[in-house]
């Protein structure tokens, strides 16, 4: 006759219980990711430029303000992946949706400071911004070539040079000078208050979607930044490490 | 019948008891767990990097060439500022100072170094940065580079300056973020201190840091 088994409680029980315990509970907040947070990839470039409206507009000025950068310039035709429309349509949305109590930006930057003056881009702004009221503000940013050189490819890693194929042939330089296209690859970086990119897109079909709900987990983010919840948020980014 | 040599089983209540117990204990060991491996709150805003913050060479105040990375397994404080800034950089200074003299008593003050990168360097010769820091600490350690050179640095560490122009006697301000940046013993980017940071919860994250 088989006998049967009783359970017997011992501390070491419990001390197996505990180590389970941690482990699922490490696994399932990595896993699951209750709180969901967006990296902290780098630190957005400093920089000082003028807006289409001759206005000074420094990388200061946002501070404070959860900020998308997009980067095209005026010429931008055809084949060249202008992204100011998807800005437009993120406008909108953020408008409408994005949580209250939060400053919002959005800059462009010209990839292209020698033809782009501050009114140039004024040109090139009004159709985007002729019906505007909203409260999100948006500034078409320009300055020295060099300047932009070390904001747009040293600070946010973007790749851009005048497309060689595309300058004209057979003409007098002073037409080579000014007619010519920029080769580059579509990008939108999310930048937070603090000046610390949050999120980048290297694609021309971002959806809005996708930004909102970055948005969203920021702003979630920044409203529990204190106490137990913001340890929580802290614990989350642990999970998000690199080096 | 009942084996003369076996155990009386406990009664129901007593079992309950044990259980009851054995899952208190497991809170509470998990409580204490959290509060003793919460992570470290920074006084800063944490960056997470995965490239080391960019090398740099400078000519420091005393006329040799300087470069970030020679700090490799210290924590470098990097600040921009100017010898003629009238508030900003000097309050910033002195809660820097402070942080580093926490350190001192600590016995601890040869693991950091805080570098000042000029944002003025039409008026900051090598003697002018030198006599601004010696009011402070003489282990503050002022850079020196040409306009390029320095607007690419700063740039790269999201500083922005600017000249105005003012009616003061010492002639023209230069507006600049007031952060400060720290640079971790590996070479990454950490922390960024907002201007008005104290001198106890910088010298706090550094030691931390230090030690983990």
């Amino acid at each position: 006759m088989s006998e049967k088994k009783t359970f017997k409680f011992s501390w070491l029980h419990l001390f197996y219980a505990f180590i389970a315990l941690v482990v699922v509970s490490v696994v399932s907040f990595a896993v699951f990711q209750p709180v969901k947070v967006l990296p902290r990839i780098s630190l957005a470039p400093g920089y000082a430029f003028l807006n289409q409206n001759n206005e000074s507009r420094t990388s200061e000025d946002y501070r404070g303000k959860l900020t998308l950068y997009n980067f095209t310039y005026a010429n931008c035709d055809g084949d060249c992946p202008d992204t100011t429309e998807k800005m437009q349509e993120i406008r909108g949305e953020i408008e409408k949706s994005a949580p209250a109590g939060i400053d919002y930006a959005l800059v462009t930057v010209t990839l292209d400071p020698e033809r782009d003056t501050p009114e140039k881009l004024g040109l090139f702004a009004a159709p985007y911004l002729s019906t505007d009221n909203s409260t999100v503000s948006w500034d078409f940013i320009t300055g020295a070539p060099l300047r932009v050189r070390y904001m747009v490819g040293g600070g946010f890693n973007l790749f851009y040079e005048r497309d060689p194929s595309e300058e004209s042939e057979g003409q007098a330089s002073s037409d080579q000078e000014s007619d010519y296209e920029i080769k580059f690859f579509p990008l939108f970086v999310l930048v937070d208050g603090w000046g610390i990119i949050r999120a980048e897109y290297p694609t021309a079909n971002l959806t809005v979607e996708e930004v909102l709900d970055d948005i969203n987990y920021l702003t979630v983010e920044i409203n529990n930044s204190e106490g137990a919840a913001g340890l929580a948020y802290e614990a989350a980014h642990l999970f998000r490490c690199y080096p | 019948m009942t084996n003369a040599t076996e155990k009386p089983k406990a009664s129901l209540p007593k079992r309950i008891l044990t259980v009851a117990l054995g899952i208190a204990a497991v809170i509470g060991v998990l409580f204490i767990a959290l509060i003793a491996f919460k992570p470290y709150a920074f006084h800063g805003a944490v960056l997470q990097s995965p490239k080391p913050a960019q090398d740099f060479t400078l000519i420091n105040h005393y006329g040799q060439e300087t470069k970030l990375s020679d700090y490799q397994g210290k924590v470098v404080l990097l600040y921009f500022g100017y010898a003629a800034c009238p508030d900003v950089c000097p309050a910033t200074l002195a809660e820097v100072k402070q942080a580093t003299d926490i350190l001192k008593e600590q016995g601890r003050d040869d693991e950091m170094q805080f570098l000042m990168i000029t944002v003025d360097p039409e008026r900051d010769t090598a003697e002018r940065i030198a006599e601004f820091l010696a009011h402070f600490d003489l282990s503050f350690i002022g850079l020196i580079g040409s306009e390029e050179e320095v607007a690419q640095i700063a740039t790269q560490y999201g500083i922005f300056y600017q000249k105005q122009e003012s009616s003061s006697a010492m002639g023209y301000l230069v507006d600049h973020t007031a952060t400060v940046m720290l640079v971790d013993p590996d070479g990454y980017s950490r922390l960024i201190f907002p201007y008005g940071a104290q001198g106890e919860d910088i010298a706090e994250d550094i030691i931390y840091i230090l030690d983990h």
